[in-house]
């Protein structure tokens, strides 16, 4: 596996660690991970459209109380870091390769979603480790225990990311090659998916969604009328 | 409030950002409510006031609220212990706040103000500004860590005089205004999707590209409409675009 592949992966690793352990400070999105990736690699503008993209994905997707759906947030945040390794590709536009890659959207999600269960199992012997800590009388260690659960977190934001770009790198132009008269298909994804996860947020409002019809129809008209480009 | 016991709110919490390090199914945020209390607990041991050990012990119990809340309920929880206040009288007290802020912290944050400021930048994002995410962390970020910051001073200041404070305030865990709010940016964003050249759908014969854009998208809101989540929406069409694909490659020399 490339050194570069490894690296970004280690970085998507520290960037989802603001999913759930560090912070919540947006970092882990797609739109703002996702350009993080980009400028890192040299290639921000890509980042931050594939980011965007994959942002439109998982804004509906929201994680609160008992309800755990699959980690699309970790997932669009994979899928701009492999957007931004693969590079340019020949015979493959950029609404392509992103389609392409939307459709290992969810697997990546559901493995993501399932190690983080793990992780979260996993967490419960640094209770254990705190406990015996303060118990022996070293409270400084018991907090140092504490913060046990970031490695843990870290190691299951480096893992899928390491073997997605890293199977890329071994095996993605080649594949691309391969699939490239399939290319359209991928391009029409790329085009209807972002509309489609933004409209299943809005429809989220039930008493309230109606407005975004009247609101695509005003951006609509006004860009096609050349209102602002 | 005095400079000292702001820099003791900040320590809160900052240290707050470490609520989820080790989150578990056992107990939760135990050990990030333990960082956050350990200096109050740490002066209180120094002044003589208590068994070290045991407060520690106790300080692992379960605890679960809203990330953002949990500097407010460690203030008011560290602020009550310093008083005197008995154990169960505590207890009580910070098992109240955290199961109330949990619920109005989801559907206030995760529900509206995440899903709003990522909306605000889209656009921007979409016509390629370098700006864009750092609009979306500041315009999330300032309310975020001033709730942070706000809530363990109020906490520390006010002990349990902050139920009363926070009932009078009356928090929500939803907003009329942010929900239409996001609709709308949501409809802006998926309508410049549709009609920019580089996004939207390219002309269908006749019909222009910007037209079949709109209807494309029309046609994914009453789909929408059937209330599947976003996630089973992606599924569907990756699943529609893969069989499409497998036929083109079939048919491929």
């Amino acid at each position: 596996m490339g050194g570069g592949a490894l690296a970004t992966a280690l970085l998507v690793g520290v960037i989802s660690l603001d999913e759930v352990a560090f912070g919540q400070l947006l970092l882990s999105q797609p739109l703002v991970g996702g350009a993080l990736v980009g400028w890192w690699a040299g290639d921000p503008v890509g980042g931050l459209a594939a980011g965007a993209f994959f942002q439109c994905l998982c804004l509906g997707e929201i994680r609160a109380g008992s309800s755990v759906p699959p980690d699309t947030t970790y997932a669009g945040l994979v899928g701009a870091a492999a957007f931004v390794s693969l590079g340019s590709v020949a015979q493959w536009n950029t609404m392509a390769l992103l389609g392409l890659l939307a459709v290992g959207f969810l697997p990546v999600a559901g493995a993501a979603r399932l190690l983080e269960i793990r992780v979260c199992r996993a967490n419960a012997l640094w209770t254990r480790a705190a406990e015996r800590l303060v118990a022996a009388g070293r409270p400084r260690c018991a907090q140092a225990a504490a913060l046990g659960g970031l490695v843990l977190f870290f190691l299951r934001g480096v893992l899928p990311a390491a073997v997605v770009l890293g199977a890329l790198a071994l095996w993605g132009q080649a594949a691309l090659a391969r699939l490239a008269p399939a290319a359209p298909v991928f391009d029409l994804l790329a085009r209807l998916l972002p509309p489609a996860g933004l409209a299943s947020l809005a429809v989220q409002r039930r008493s309230v969604w109606r407005p975004a019809f009247l609101a695509a129809g005003l951006a609509a008209g006004l860009f096609a009328g050349g209102v602002v480009r | 409030m005095t400079s000292r016991s702001l820099l003791r709110a900040a320590g809160i919490a900052a240290r707050s950002l470490f609520v989820q390090a080790s989150w578990n199914f056992e107990r939760m945020q135990n050990l990030g409510y333990f960082l956050m209390v350990e200096p109050s607990v740490r002066r209180r041991e120094s002044a003589g006031a208590g068994d070290g050990a045991r407060m520690r012990a106790r300080n692992l119990g379960l605890f679960n609220t809203h990330p953002y809340f949990a500097p407010l309920v460690a203030g008011t929880v560290s602020a009550e212990e310093e008083a005197g206040s008995a154990p169960e009288v505590v207890e009580g007290l910070r098992r109240s706040l955290m199961c109330s802020l949990a619920g109005i912290g989801d559907g206030l944050f995760w529900a509206h103000l995440r899903p709003l400021t990522l909306l605000i930048a889209l656009p921007a994002a979409l016509l390629g500004e370098p700006w864009a995410p750092l609009l979306a962390l500041a315009t999330y970020n300032v309310p975020h860590l001033g709730v942070r910051f706000l809530g363990a001073a109020l906490g520390l200041s006010r002990g349990r005089r902050i139920l009363g404070f926070l009932q009078a305030r009356m928090l929500t865990s939803s907003s009329p205004v942010l929900a239409v709010g996001i609709v709308l940016l949501a409809g802006f964003a998926a309508g410049l999707l549709a009609t920019m050249p580089a996004w939207g759908l390219p002309a269908l014969g006749a019909v222009p590209a910007p037209l079949a854009g709109a209807g494309a998208f029309a046609v994914l809101v009453l789909l929408a409409g059937l209330g599947l989540r976003p996630h089973r929406i992606v599924g569907a069409l990756s699943l529609l675009a893969v069989l499409g694909a497998a036929v083109l490659l079939v048919g491929a020399p």
